[in-house]
Protein backbone atom coordinates (compact mmCIF):
# COMPACT_ATOMS: atom_id res chain seq x y z
CA UNK A 1 0.00 0.00 0.00
CA UNK A 2 1.65 3.44 -1.15
CA UNK A 3 1.37 5.61 1.39
CA UNK A 4 -0.33 9.10 0.98
CA UNK A 5 1.73 11.86 1.02
CA UNK A 6 0.46 14.20 3.45
CA UNK A 7 0.96 18.43 3.42
CA UNK A 8 -0.81 19.27 6.11
CA UNK A 9 0.79 21.83 8.65
CA UNK A 10 -1.03 23.24 11.55
CA UNK A 11 -1.65 26.83 12.27
CA UNK A 12 0.96 26.71 15.28
CA UNK A 13 -1.23 26.77 18.34
CA UNK A 14 0.33 28.71 21.28
CA UNK A 15 -0.87 31.11 24.16
CA UNK A 16 0.57 33.96 22.31
CA UNK A 17 -1.50 33.60 19.44
CA UNK A 18 -4.68 32.60 20.87
CA UNK A 19 -4.47 34.65 24.35
CA UNK A 20 -7.76 36.88 23.16
CA UNK A 21 -9.70 33.60 22.29
CA UNK A 22 -9.56 33.10 18.05
CA UNK A 23 -13.04 33.16 17.03
CA UNK A 24 -11.89 30.30 14.83
CA UNK A 25 -9.88 28.17 17.22
CA UNK A 26 -13.12 28.75 19.75
CA UNK A 27 -15.24 27.51 17.52
CA UNK A 28 -12.97 24.41 16.60
CA UNK A 29 -12.43 23.42 20.13
CA UNK A 30 -16.18 23.96 20.96
CA UNK A 31 -17.03 21.14 18.41
CA UNK A 32 -16.00 18.97 21.30
CA UNK A 33 -18.05 20.12 23.84
CA UNK A 34 -21.55 20.44 21.55
CA UNK A 35 -21.31 16.35 21.36
CA UNK A 36 -22.94 16.72 24.45
CA UNK A 37 -23.69 20.69 25.30
CA UNK A 38 -26.06 21.52 22.59
CA UNK A 39 -27.93 25.16 22.43
CA UNK A 40 -30.43 23.55 24.71
CA UNK A 41 -30.70 22.05 27.66
CA UNK A 42 -30.84 18.00 27.07
CA UNK A 43 -32.29 16.39 30.39
CA UNK A 44 -28.95 16.69 32.86
CA UNK A 45 -26.65 18.00 30.66
CA UNK A 46 -26.26 21.57 31.28
CA UNK A 47 -26.57 24.65 27.73
CA UNK A 48 -23.52 26.50 27.63
CA UNK A 49 -24.24 28.64 24.97
CA UNK A 50 -24.58 32.33 26.52
CA UNK A 51 -22.68 31.34 29.66
CA UNK A 52 -20.75 34.13 31.20
CA UNK A 53 -17.20 34.40 30.00
CA UNK A 54 -15.41 34.38 33.77
CA UNK A 55 -17.92 31.83 35.32
CA UNK A 56 -17.14 29.66 31.92
CA UNK A 57 -13.57 30.27 32.64
CA UNK A 58 -13.51 29.41 36.55
CA UNK A 59 -15.47 26.01 36.25
CA UNK A 60 -13.30 24.78 33.41
CA UNK A 61 -10.45 25.31 35.69
CA UNK A 62 -11.91 23.97 38.68
CA UNK A 63 -13.33 20.78 36.65
CA UNK A 64 -9.06 20.46 35.53
CA UNK A 65 -7.69 20.96 38.78
CA UNK A 66 -10.15 17.57 39.88
CA UNK A 67 -12.17 20.36 42.23
CA UNK A 68 -15.31 19.28 40.59
CA UNK A 69 -15.97 15.77 40.10
CA UNK A 70 -17.71 14.73 36.38
CA UNK A 71 -14.66 12.77 35.36
CA UNK A 72 -15.31 13.10 31.87
CA UNK A 73 -15.58 17.00 32.49
CA UNK A 74 -12.15 16.59 34.19
CA UNK A 75 -10.98 14.47 30.88
CA UNK A 76 -12.07 17.05 28.56
CA UNK A 77 -10.56 20.57 30.57
CA UNK A 78 -7.41 18.19 31.30
CA UNK A 79 -5.52 18.84 28.17
CA UNK A 80 -7.29 22.70 28.15
CA UNK A 81 -4.36 25.24 28.23
CA UNK A 82 -5.56 28.96 29.76
CA UNK A 83 -5.60 30.20 26.21
CA UNK A 84 -7.92 26.89 24.53
CA UNK A 85 -10.43 27.48 27.81
CA UNK A 86 -10.36 31.30 27.28
CA UNK A 87 -10.85 30.55 23.61
CA UNK A 88 -13.70 28.38 24.50
CA UNK A 89 -15.35 31.32 27.22
CA UNK A 90 -14.69 34.24 24.67
CA UNK A 91 -16.76 31.66 21.80
CA UNK A 92 -20.03 30.01 24.02
CA UNK A 93 -20.30 33.68 25.83
CA UNK A 94 -20.84 35.48 22.29
CA UNK A 95 -23.35 33.13 21.49
CA UNK A 96 -27.47 33.49 22.30
CA UNK A 97 -28.36 31.35 25.37
CA UNK A 98 -31.23 28.90 25.28
CA UNK A 99 -34.95 30.27 24.96
CA UNK B 1 -4.91 -4.92 -23.98
CA UNK B 2 -3.13 -2.64 -20.97
CA UNK B 3 -4.53 -2.58 -17.85
CA UNK B 4 -3.09 0.58 -15.55
CA UNK B 5 -3.20 0.72 -11.98
CA UNK B 6 -5.02 3.71 -10.74
CA UNK B 7 -2.91 4.35 -8.68
CA UNK B 8 0.46 4.60 -10.49
CA UNK B 9 -1.18 5.75 -13.39
CA UNK B 10 -2.16 8.83 -10.69
CA UNK B 11 2.12 8.75 -9.29
CA UNK B 12 2.86 8.68 -13.22
CA UNK B 13 0.59 11.86 -13.91
CA UNK B 14 2.31 13.46 -11.31
CA UNK B 15 6.00 12.63 -11.86
CA UNK B 16 5.77 13.41 -15.64
CA UNK B 17 5.59 17.28 -14.16
CA UNK B 18 3.83 17.86 -17.49
CA UNK B 19 0.29 18.43 -16.09
CA UNK B 20 -1.23 22.03 -16.12
CA UNK B 21 0.12 24.08 -13.14
CA UNK B 22 -4.11 24.18 -12.63
CA UNK B 23 -4.19 20.47 -11.27
CA UNK B 24 -2.15 20.57 -8.35
CA UNK B 25 -4.01 23.59 -7.01
CA UNK B 26 -6.72 23.74 -4.19
CA UNK B 27 -10.43 23.80 -5.71
CA UNK B 28 -10.46 27.33 -4.67
CA UNK B 29 -7.31 28.34 -6.23
CA UNK B 30 -8.62 27.56 -9.33
CA UNK B 31 -11.88 29.65 -8.90
CA UNK B 32 -14.14 26.38 -8.56
CA UNK B 33 -16.65 25.12 -5.75
CA UNK B 34 -15.16 22.51 -4.40
CA UNK B 35 -17.09 19.03 -4.06
CA UNK B 36 -16.81 16.91 -1.21
CA UNK B 37 -18.82 13.66 -1.04
CA UNK B 38 -19.67 11.30 1.91
CA UNK B 39 -20.47 7.64 1.67
CA UNK B 40 -22.80 6.42 5.05
CA UNK B 41 -25.06 8.69 7.30
CA UNK B 42 -24.03 7.32 10.09
CA UNK B 43 -22.22 9.18 13.16
CA UNK B 44 -19.34 9.73 11.26
CA UNK B 45 -20.66 10.81 7.54
CA UNK B 46 -24.06 12.73 8.97
CA UNK B 47 -21.31 14.84 11.46
CA UNK B 48 -18.92 15.17 8.91
CA UNK B 49 -21.66 16.39 6.18
CA UNK B 50 -22.84 18.78 9.13
CA UNK B 51 -19.50 20.37 9.87
CA UNK B 52 -18.62 20.40 6.38
CA UNK B 53 -22.02 22.23 4.98
CA UNK B 54 -22.02 24.19 8.57
CA UNK B 55 -18.97 25.47 8.75
CA UNK B 56 -17.92 26.39 5.03
CA UNK B 57 -21.18 28.60 5.00
CA UNK B 58 -21.67 27.27 1.30
CA UNK B 59 -18.04 27.51 0.28
CA UNK B 60 -18.11 23.97 -0.46
CA UNK B 61 -20.91 21.38 -2.27
CA UNK B 62 -21.41 18.69 -0.07
CA UNK B 63 -23.44 15.43 -1.03
CA UNK B 64 -24.47 12.67 1.71
CA UNK B 65 -25.10 9.43 0.10
CA UNK B 66 -27.30 6.91 2.27
CA UNK B 67 -29.58 4.19 1.70
CA UNK B 68 -32.19 4.48 4.42
CA UNK B 69 -33.95 7.69 4.68
CA UNK B 70 -34.39 6.63 8.43
CA UNK B 71 -31.46 5.72 10.34
CA UNK B 72 -31.75 4.02 13.64
CA UNK B 73 -28.54 4.51 15.39
CA UNK B 74 -26.65 1.19 16.72
CA UNK B 75 -26.01 3.25 19.80
CA UNK B 76 -28.83 3.02 22.48
CA UNK B 77 -30.62 -0.10 20.75
CA UNK B 78 -29.70 -2.24 23.45
CA UNK B 79 -31.92 0.18 25.26
CA UNK B 80 -34.46 -0.62 22.98
CA UNK B 81 -34.14 -4.22 23.59
CA UNK B 82 -34.10 -3.74 27.42
CA UNK B 83 -37.26 -2.06 27.26
CA UNK B 84 -35.82 1.09 28.30
CA UNK B 85 -36.71 3.29 25.23
CA UNK B 86 -39.03 2.78 22.29
CA UNK B 87 -37.68 2.07 18.72
CA UNK B 88 -38.60 5.23 17.08
CA UNK B 89 -36.16 7.41 19.57
CA UNK B 90 -33.58 5.85 18.22
CA UNK B 91 -35.10 6.96 14.40
CA UNK B 92 -33.68 9.69 12.80
CA UNK B 93 -34.02 11.73 9.27
CA UNK B 94 -31.47 13.45 7.07
CA UNK B 95 -34.89 16.40 6.09
CA UNK B 96 -32.92 18.63 8.71
CA UNK B 97 -28.99 18.29 6.86
CA UNK B 98 -31.24 19.05 3.60
CA UNK B 99 -33.16 21.73 4.45
CA UNK B 100 -31.14 23.69 7.06
CA UNK B 101 -27.50 23.05 5.83
CA UNK B 102 -28.14 22.80 2.28
CA UNK B 103 -26.50 19.35 2.13
CA UNK B 104 -27.29 17.46 -0.97
CA UNK B 105 -28.99 13.96 0.17
CA UNK B 106 -29.13 10.81 -2.09
CA UNK B 107 -30.44 8.32 -0.99
CA UNK B 108 -28.89 5.18 -2.88
CA UNK B 109 -25.88 2.60 -2.41
CA UNK B 110 -22.68 3.65 -3.32
CA UNK B 111 -21.37 1.25 -5.39
CA UNK B 112 -17.96 1.90 -6.33
CA UNK B 113 -15.12 4.36 -5.87
CA UNK B 114 -12.77 6.07 -9.12
CA UNK B 115 -10.10 6.99 -7.10
CA UNK B 116 -8.15 8.09 -10.54
CA UNK B 117 -11.33 10.04 -12.16
CA UNK B 118 -12.91 10.85 -8.41
CA UNK B 119 -16.16 9.83 -8.71
CA UNK B 120 -18.55 7.81 -6.75
CA UNK B 121 -21.06 5.43 -9.23
CA UNK B 122 -24.45 4.62 -7.41
CA UNK B 123 -26.87 2.00 -7.51
CA UNK B 124 -28.71 3.88 -10.28
CA UNK B 125 -25.75 4.15 -12.13
CA UNK B 126 -25.55 7.65 -12.03
CA UNK B 127 -21.67 9.22 -11.04
CA UNK B 128 -20.95 11.77 -8.97
CA UNK B 129 -17.54 13.70 -8.46
CA UNK B 130 -15.18 14.54 -5.43
CA UNK B 131 -12.38 16.59 -4.90
CA UNK B 132 -12.31 15.06 -1.84
CA UNK B 133 -14.24 11.64 -0.55
CA UNK B 134 -15.44 11.04 2.90
CA UNK B 135 -16.06 7.45 3.64
CA UNK B 136 -18.04 6.64 6.94
CA UNK B 137 -19.65 3.05 6.09
CA UNK B 138 -19.43 1.22 9.43
CA UNK B 139 -18.90 -2.34 9.28
CA UNK B 140 -19.83 -5.55 7.47
CA UNK B 141 -20.39 -9.16 9.09
CA UNK B 142 -18.14 -11.77 8.58
CA UNK B 143 -20.83 -14.45 8.99
CA UNK B 144 -18.40 -17.41 8.24
CA UNK B 145 -16.79 -16.64 11.17
CA UNK B 146 -18.21 -18.57 13.18
CA UNK B 147 -18.78 -22.30 11.91
CA UNK B 148 -22.13 -22.70 11.08
CA UNK B 149 -23.59 -19.14 10.86
CA UNK B 150 -24.23 -17.07 7.55
CA UNK B 151 -26.11 -14.01 6.50
CA UNK B 152 -29.52 -16.68 6.08
CA UNK B 153 -28.83 -17.48 9.86
CA UNK B 154 -29.44 -13.71 11.16
CA UNK B 155 -33.01 -14.13 11.24
CA UNK B 156 -32.98 -17.06 13.55
CA UNK B 157 -29.92 -15.97 15.89
CA UNK B 158 -29.88 -12.00 14.70
CA UNK B 159 -26.56 -10.33 15.31
CA UNK B 160 -28.76 -7.06 15.60
CA UNK B 161 -25.17 -5.77 15.35
CA UNK B 162 -26.54 -2.74 12.80
CA UNK B 163 -29.52 -1.73 14.92
CA UNK B 164 -33.06 -1.46 13.02
CA UNK B 165 -35.12 -4.76 12.29
CA UNK B 166 -32.34 -6.92 13.94
CA UNK B 167 -32.87 -5.72 17.44
CA UNK B 168 -36.87 -5.42 16.74
CA UNK B 169 -36.18 -9.57 16.09
CA UNK B 170 -34.53 -10.16 18.88
CA UNK B 171 -36.26 -8.35 20.93
CA UNK B 172 -39.33 -10.04 20.18
CA UNK B 173 -37.14 -13.69 20.52
CA UNK B 174 -35.86 -12.78 23.70
CA UNK B 175 -39.03 -11.73 24.99
CA UNK B 176 -41.09 -14.98 23.61
CA UNK B 177 -38.43 -17.19 25.31
CA UNK B 178 -40.08 -20.65 27.07
CA UNK B 179 -40.31 -20.19 30.36
CA UNK B 180 -36.72 -21.05 32.58
CA UNK B 181 -35.45 -20.91 29.05
CA UNK B 182 -31.66 -19.97 27.95
CA UNK B 183 -30.29 -16.97 25.64
CA UNK B 184 -26.78 -17.48 24.30
CA UNK B 185 -24.63 -14.49 23.41
CA UNK B 186 -22.15 -15.26 21.29
CA UNK B 187 -19.79 -11.62 20.80
CA UNK B 188 -17.31 -11.11 18.26
CA UNK B 189 -13.46 -11.13 18.37
CA UNK B 190 -11.30 -7.97 18.91
CA UNK B 191 -11.44 -5.31 17.09
CA UNK B 192 -15.51 -4.82 16.52
CA UNK B 193 -17.78 -2.33 16.86
CA UNK B 194 -18.45 -0.70 20.22
CA UNK B 195 -16.72 -2.97 22.63
CA UNK B 196 -19.15 -2.83 25.38
CA UNK B 197 -22.12 -3.12 23.80
CA UNK B 198 -22.59 -7.04 23.95
CA UNK B 199 -21.96 -7.12 27.63
CA UNK B 200 -24.73 -3.93 27.89
CA UNK B 201 -26.68 -5.92 25.76
CA UNK B 202 -26.23 -9.27 28.43
CA UNK B 203 -27.66 -6.50 31.06
CA UNK B 204 -30.56 -5.11 28.90
CA UNK B 205 -31.65 -9.26 28.43
CA UNK B 206 -30.99 -10.12 31.80
CA UNK B 207 -33.11 -6.69 32.43
CA UNK B 208 -35.85 -8.24 30.93
CA UNK B 209 -35.84 -11.75 32.00
CA UNK B 210 -35.39 -11.00 35.66
CA UNK B 211 -38.67 -9.46 35.32
CA UNK B 212 -40.94 -11.51 32.56
CA UNK B 213 -38.77 -14.89 32.99
CA UNK B 214 -36.96 -15.03 36.16
CA UNK B 215 -35.81 -18.74 36.23
CA UNK B 216 -34.47 -18.13 32.58
CA UNK B 217 -30.68 -18.44 32.29
CA UNK B 218 -28.04 -16.09 30.15
CA UNK B 219 -24.59 -18.22 28.75
CA UNK B 220 -22.48 -16.06 27.19
CA UNK B 221 -19.60 -17.87 24.51
CA UNK B 222 -16.85 -15.19 24.59
CA UNK B 223 -14.01 -15.82 21.66
CA UNK B 224 -12.09 -13.47 24.31
CA UNK B 225 -10.18 -13.97 27.76
CA UNK B 226 -11.55 -10.51 28.64
CA UNK B 227 -13.83 -7.30 27.81
CA UNK B 228 -14.51 -3.73 28.47
CA UNK B 229 -15.68 -2.69 31.57
CA UNK B 230 -15.39 -6.61 32.67
CA UNK B 231 -14.94 -5.61 36.64
CA UNK B 232 -18.26 -3.23 36.37
CA UNK B 233 -20.61 -5.64 34.10
CA UNK B 234 -19.56 -8.41 36.20
CA UNK B 235 -20.58 -6.34 39.43
CA UNK B 236 -23.45 -5.41 38.15
CA UNK B 237 -24.75 -8.54 36.85
CA UNK B 238 -24.00 -10.59 40.61
CA UNK B 239 -26.08 -7.36 41.85
CA UNK B 240 -28.85 -7.12 39.91
CA UNK B 241 -29.37 -10.60 38.13
CA UNK B 242 -27.60 -13.67 40.20
CA UNK B 243 -27.21 -16.63 38.74
CA UNK B 244 -28.72 -15.63 35.48
CA UNK B 245 -25.31 -14.85 33.51
CA UNK B 246 -22.79 -17.53 33.12
CA UNK B 247 -19.23 -15.87 31.18
CA UNK B 248 -17.75 -18.53 29.83
CA UNK B 249 -14.46 -17.40 27.90
CA UNK B 250 -12.51 -18.95 24.88
CA UNK B 251 -9.95 -20.72 27.29
CA UNK B 252 -12.73 -22.75 29.35
CA UNK B 253 -14.92 -23.56 26.24
CA UNK B 254 -12.72 -23.92 23.37
CA UNK B 255 -14.65 -21.58 21.55
CA UNK B 256 -17.65 -22.17 19.47
CA UNK B 257 -16.75 -25.29 17.00
CA UNK B 258 -20.05 -25.22 15.16
CA UNK B 259 -23.90 -23.82 15.35
CA UNK B 260 -26.61 -25.87 13.93
CA UNK B 261 -29.62 -23.87 13.11
CA UNK B 262 -32.26 -26.41 13.20
CA UNK B 263 -31.73 -27.06 16.33
CA UNK B 264 -30.49 -24.28 18.04
CA UNK B 265 -27.60 -26.27 19.20
CA UNK B 266 -24.10 -24.57 19.80
CA UNK B 267 -21.49 -26.63 20.06
CA UNK B 268 -17.95 -25.51 22.40
CA UNK B 269 -15.27 -28.27 23.54
CA UNK B 270 -17.26 -28.91 27.19
CA UNK B 271 -20.70 -28.63 26.49
CA UNK B 272 -23.61 -28.68 23.54
CA UNK B 273 -25.97 -25.41 24.60
CA UNK B 274 -29.17 -25.64 23.40
CA UNK B 275 -30.30 -21.99 23.16
CA UNK B 276 -34.45 -20.48 23.12
CA UNK B 277 -33.22 -17.67 21.58
CA UNK B 278 -29.31 -16.19 20.69
CA UNK B 279 -27.79 -13.65 19.71
CA UNK B 280 -24.33 -14.39 17.19
CA UNK B 281 -22.22 -11.66 16.36
CA UNK B 282 -19.49 -12.45 14.29
CA UNK B 283 -16.43 -10.98 13.93
CA UNK B 284 -16.21 -7.77 11.46
CA UNK B 285 -14.46 -5.67 8.54
CA UNK B 286 -15.04 -2.31 6.88
CA UNK B 287 -17.90 -1.94 4.95
CA UNK B 288 -17.07 -3.41 1.88
CA UNK B 289 -17.27 -0.13 -0.47
CA UNK B 290 -13.83 0.48 1.68
CA UNK B 291 -12.67 -2.61 -0.64
CA UNK B 292 -14.28 -1.41 -3.75
CA UNK B 293 -12.50 1.78 -3.17
CA UNK B 294 -8.90 0.10 -2.98
CA UNK B 295 -8.51 1.56 0.73
CA UNK B 296 -8.54 -0.96 2.80
CA UNK B 297 -5.37 -3.39 4.19
CA UNK B 298 -6.72 -6.56 5.71
CA UNK B 299 -10.17 -6.29 6.88
CA UNK B 300 -9.88 -2.28 8.01
CA UNK B 301 -8.28 1.02 6.15
CA UNK B 302 -5.16 2.84 7.41
CA UNK B 303 -5.56 6.50 8.22
CA UNK B 304 -3.20 9.75 8.28
CA UNK B 305 -4.22 10.23 12.51
CA UNK B 306 -3.89 13.74 11.88
CA UNK B 307 -6.49 14.39 8.82
CA UNK B 308 -8.27 10.94 8.38
CA UNK B 309 -6.86 10.38 5.24
CA UNK B 310 -6.85 7.34 3.53
CA UNK B 311 -3.22 5.94 3.78
CA UNK B 312 -3.91 4.55 0.34
CA UNK B 313 -5.15 7.61 -1.35
CA UNK B 314 -5.02 11.10 -0.06
CA UNK B 315 -8.25 12.64 -1.63
CA UNK B 316 -10.27 9.74 0.70
CA UNK B 317 -11.03 10.21 4.66
CA UNK B 318 -12.19 7.06 6.10
CA UNK B 319 -14.32 7.38 9.13
CA UNK B 320 -15.57 5.86 12.12
CA UNK B 321 -15.35 2.29 12.48
CA UNK B 322 -14.20 0.94 9.01
CA UNK B 323 -10.56 3.24 9.91
CA UNK B 324 -7.70 1.68 11.70
CA UNK B 325 -8.10 4.88 14.79
CA UNK B 326 -5.42 2.32 17.02
CA UNK B 327 -6.84 3.76 20.43
CA UNK B 328 -9.65 4.85 19.78
CA UNK B 329 -12.44 2.35 19.95
CA UNK B 330 -15.27 1.82 17.20
CA UNK B 331 -17.96 3.80 18.46
CA UNK B 332 -20.48 6.73 17.61
CA UNK B 333 -18.78 8.56 19.69
CA UNK B 334 -15.35 8.08 18.41
CA UNK B 335 -16.61 8.82 14.36
CA UNK B 336 -18.34 11.90 15.73
CA UNK B 337 -14.92 13.00 17.17
CA UNK B 338 -13.10 11.89 13.74
CA UNK B 339 -15.45 13.14 11.51
CA UNK B 340 -14.51 16.76 13.15
CA UNK B 341 -11.39 16.77 12.85
CA UNK B 342 -11.45 15.63 9.16
CA UNK B 343 -13.97 18.13 8.26
CA UNK B 344 -11.35 20.88 9.63
CA UNK B 345 -8.98 19.51 7.52
CA UNK B 346 -11.06 18.63 4.13
CA UNK B 347 -11.74 22.33 4.71
CA UNK B 348 -8.36 23.58 5.19
CA UNK B 349 -7.28 21.90 1.65
CA UNK B 350 -10.67 22.76 -0.17
CA UNK B 351 -11.09 26.61 0.86
CA UNK B 352 -8.00 27.58 2.67
CA UNK B 353 -9.37 27.79 6.31
CA UNK B 354 -7.07 27.48 9.63
CA UNK B 355 -6.21 23.87 10.46
CA UNK B 356 -5.47 23.42 13.91
CA UNK B 357 -4.36 20.82 15.85
CA UNK B 358 -6.66 17.84 15.92
CA UNK B 359 -7.64 16.42 19.10
CA UNK B 360 -10.01 13.57 19.61
CA UNK B 361 -12.58 12.41 22.15
CA UNK B 362 -14.71 9.49 23.22
CA UNK B 363 -16.81 8.66 26.00
CA UNK B 364 -18.64 4.91 26.07
CA UNK B 365 -21.91 5.05 28.46
CA UNK B 366 -22.98 1.06 29.14
CA UNK B 367 -25.84 1.10 30.91
CA UNK B 368 -25.92 -2.44 33.70
CA UNK B 369 -29.64 -1.89 34.82
CA UNK B 370 -32.08 0.61 35.02
CA UNK B 371 -30.60 3.83 36.33
CA UNK B 372 -27.48 1.74 36.99
CA UNK B 373 -24.96 3.31 34.22
CA UNK B 374 -21.17 3.46 34.16
CA UNK B 375 -19.32 5.16 31.76
CA UNK B 376 -15.18 5.25 30.28
CA UNK B 377 -13.69 8.01 28.24
CA UNK B 378 -10.53 9.14 26.72
CA UNK B 379 -8.84 12.55 24.91
CA UNK B 380 -6.79 11.70 22.15
CA UNK B 381 -3.84 12.98 19.69
CA UNK B 382 -2.97 12.47 16.67
CA UNK B 383 0.55 10.48 16.79
CA UNK B 384 2.50 10.24 13.28
CA UNK B 385 1.74 6.89 13.11
CA UNK B 386 -0.98 6.26 14.95
CA UNK B 387 -4.00 7.82 17.17
CA UNK B 388 -2.69 8.10 21.13
CA UNK B 389 -4.64 8.16 24.36
CA UNK B 390 -3.56 11.50 26.34
CA UNK B 391 -6.24 10.97 28.97
CA UNK B 392 -8.56 8.55 30.05
CA UNK B 393 -10.62 7.50 32.93
CA UNK B 394 -13.11 4.76 33.76
CA UNK B 395 -16.22 4.67 36.00
CA UNK B 396 -15.15 2.41 39.99
CA UNK B 397 -16.65 -0.39 41.07
CA UNK B 398 -18.97 0.36 44.27
CA UNK B 399 -19.69 3.15 43.44
CA UNK B 400 -23.39 4.62 45.09
CA UNK B 401 -26.75 4.33 43.34
CA UNK B 402 -26.97 8.59 43.41
CA UNK B 403 -23.38 8.84 41.35
CA UNK B 404 -25.42 5.69 38.60
CA UNK B 405 -28.34 7.20 38.03
CA UNK B 406 -26.58 10.43 37.59
CA UNK B 407 -24.36 8.74 35.23
CA UNK B 408 -27.32 6.93 33.28
CA UNK B 409 -29.16 10.90 32.98
CA UNK B 410 -26.26 11.96 31.78
CA UNK B 411 -26.28 9.09 29.08
CA UNK B 412 -30.01 9.79 27.94
CA UNK B 413 -28.69 13.47 27.66
CA UNK B 414 -26.00 12.83 25.53
CA UNK B 415 -27.71 10.85 23.26
CA UNK B 416 -30.34 13.98 22.69
CA UNK B 417 -27.20 16.22 21.88
CA UNK B 418 -25.25 13.86 19.90
CA UNK B 419 -28.12 12.84 17.94
CA UNK B 420 -28.83 16.82 17.20
CA UNK B 421 -24.83 17.18 16.41
CA UNK B 422 -25.26 14.91 13.38
CA UNK B 423 -28.80 15.44 12.36
CA UNK B 424 -29.94 18.61 12.95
Amino acid sequence: MRAATVAFSYVCVTGAVFAEGDPEYGQYLSSECVTCHQSAVTGTIPAIAGMNEDGFISLMKLYRSKQLENPTMQTVAMRLSDEDIAALAAYFSALKPPD
Amino acid sequence: MVIVDRRKFTTGLLGLGAVSAGLNLPAYAQGKKPKVVVIGGGAGGATAARYLAKDSKGAIDVTLIEPTRKYYTCFFSNLYLGGLRDYESIGHTYEALAAGHDVNVIHDWAVSVDGAAKTVELGSGAKVAYDRLVISPGIDMKYDSVAGYSIEAQDTMPHAWKSGTQVALLKSQVENMREGGTFVMVPPPNPFRCPPGPYERISMIAHVLSKKNPTAKIIVLDPKEKFSKQALFEEGWQKHYPDMVEWIPASVSGGVKNINMDTMEIETDIDTFKADAASVVPAQKAGAICDRAGITDGDWCPIVPATMQSKADENIHVLGDASVASAMPKSGFSANSQAKVAAMAIRGALTGSKVFEPRFANTCWSLIDANDGVKVGANYKAGAEKIEVADNFISKTGEDAGLRKATYEESESWYTAISADMFS
